[in-house]
């Protein structure tokens, strides 16, 4: 299923590739390496990770925090493009407007070799492929059911009103041996008059130890067929009218 | 000197029977559970730029709303509270360095009467204070002592201070 609407609620999309701890490689690595933007990438970030620890002593609760550098972000395509090279990984980000899956693929791939060219041959362990999208129903919505398909129902006991909600479901994909974990979350609304609904679809296949890249290329072409299903299988023809 | 004492045999089957009940729902694990849900949600926030944003954004102008409601001398010498118009100026400047993928680290009321916003690394720091009285400058500062001020319209244009910012900071 490969439909294509003209006002996409894709937000970003996302390419994240995993590939094995090594304790030989470190951010000190990626310095050594003089990591210059790839082609068209102007800004060079530093990715940090955040960590908060508490501690009970003497009935005295005391946190710390820390951030450790764990690789670098480059920007480009006016800030459409992200891409983050980490001492585990590498994700690549489109920001809307959302463009073709091709050129996703195409740029993520371009990028992915520059990656390879200071990470070495390392095996990929986990492949993911993240679709995040914004769906901004139209108020009065008398019930959710009318625009999507993956909603939390309220007992019909129960005031109907929602203010909000934040819906998990993990499923295993036993034709692709991978997991799919939905998230949808009422969000602030883009503008008034209108009520965003975040749909966040990830197909993800850990365990994974791939020594050839062709074949997590392979495995981001079925994640992509799986992310229109689920998309598509998300919504209802109301919403496909409005994002036509 | 004491004995050690053997711990008295279970039944095998004990653990499997009870668990389930009492920790895997309504205790241990379903704290577990939420513990791992939350983490969960802030890696996938993390991991997308978009989101990121968003709720940075979210939370930068919640920020800035606690402190336009500030009352005078609130720093008990005799500051001025933030005026509307450097609050709506700092908004606007919030919303294109967001556009710009550029979050602020904190956003504090200006001693000078205004608010300022603060982009900071380990080693350098960038504000952009906007003055209850209309003007905005662009501040950077690094460990060094070493300091430049702009100000924005006549000495930077208001276009360019995303860029100079992430210029400064690296």
């Amino acid at each position: 299923m490969d439909r294509h609407y003209d006002k996409a609620p894709i937000k970003e999309a996302i390419i994240d590739i995993r590939i094995e701890d090594s304790p030989s490689l470190t951010v000190a690595n990626f310095e050594k390496a003089e990591v210059s933007p790839p082609r068209g990438y102007a800004e060079r970030r530093k990715v940090m990770i955040g960590h908060l620890q508490g501690r009970l002593e003497a009935g005295v609760l005391t946190a710390t925090a820390k951030q450790d550098q764990v690789g670098y972000a480059f920007v480009g395509a006016e800030g459409k493009h992200v891409v983050q090279f980490g001492v585990n990984g590498f994700t690549f980000s489109r920001l809307a407007p959302y463009q073709t899956w091709e050129q996703l693929r195409n740029e993520a791939k371009t990028l992915w070799e520059s990656y390879r060219q200071i990470v070495g041959a390392l095996p990929v362990v986990r492949v993911g492929l993240r679709y995040v999208n914004q769906l901004d129903l139209p108020m009065p919505i008398r019930d959710f059911r009318d625009f999507i398909r993956f909603y939390p129902e309220v007992s019909a006991d129960l005031s109907q009103d929602l203010a909000g909600f934040f819906l998990q479901v993990q499923v295993p994909q036993e034709d692709l041996g991978a997991m799919l974990i939905l998230n949808e979350a009422m969000v602030p609304p883009s503008g008034p008059g209108v009520v965003s609904v975040v749909l966040d679809i990830d197909v993800f296949k850990q365990g994974l130890k791939l020594e050839s890249d062709g074949e997590v290329w392979s495995i981001l072409e079925a994640f992509r067929l799986k992310k229109n299903l689920v998309f598509e299988g998300c919504i209802t023809n109301r919403t496909r009218e409005l994002i036509s | 000197m004491p004995a050690v004492q053997m711990p008295p045999e279970r039944d095998p089957f004990w653990h499997d029977r009870f668990i389930p009940a009492i920790c895997r729902v309504e205790t241990g694990n379903y704290s577990q559970r939420t513990r791992e849900l939350r983490d969960d949600w802030f890696r996938r926030r993390d991991q997308s730029t978009f989101l990121t944003i968003k709720y940075g954004l979210i939370d930068a102008e919640r920020a800035l709303d606690r402190i336009s409601n500030m009352e005078r001398d609130w720093d008990s010498y005799g500051a001025e509270p933030p005026s509307a118009d450097a609050v709506r100026a700092s908004k606007e400047i919030l919303e294109e360095l967001a556009g710009a993928l550029i979050l602020p680290s904190t956003i504090v009321p200006s001693a000078e009467g205004g608010v300022s916003i603060y982009f900071m690394t380990g080693r350098r720091t960038v504000y952009v204070e906007s003055y209850n009285q209309g003007s905005q400058a662009l501040v950077m500062y690094d460990n060094n002592g070493d300091a430049e001020v702009l100000e924005i319209g006549r000495e930077i244009p208001r276009a360019d201070v995303s860029g100079r910012i992430l210029a400064y900071l690296g």
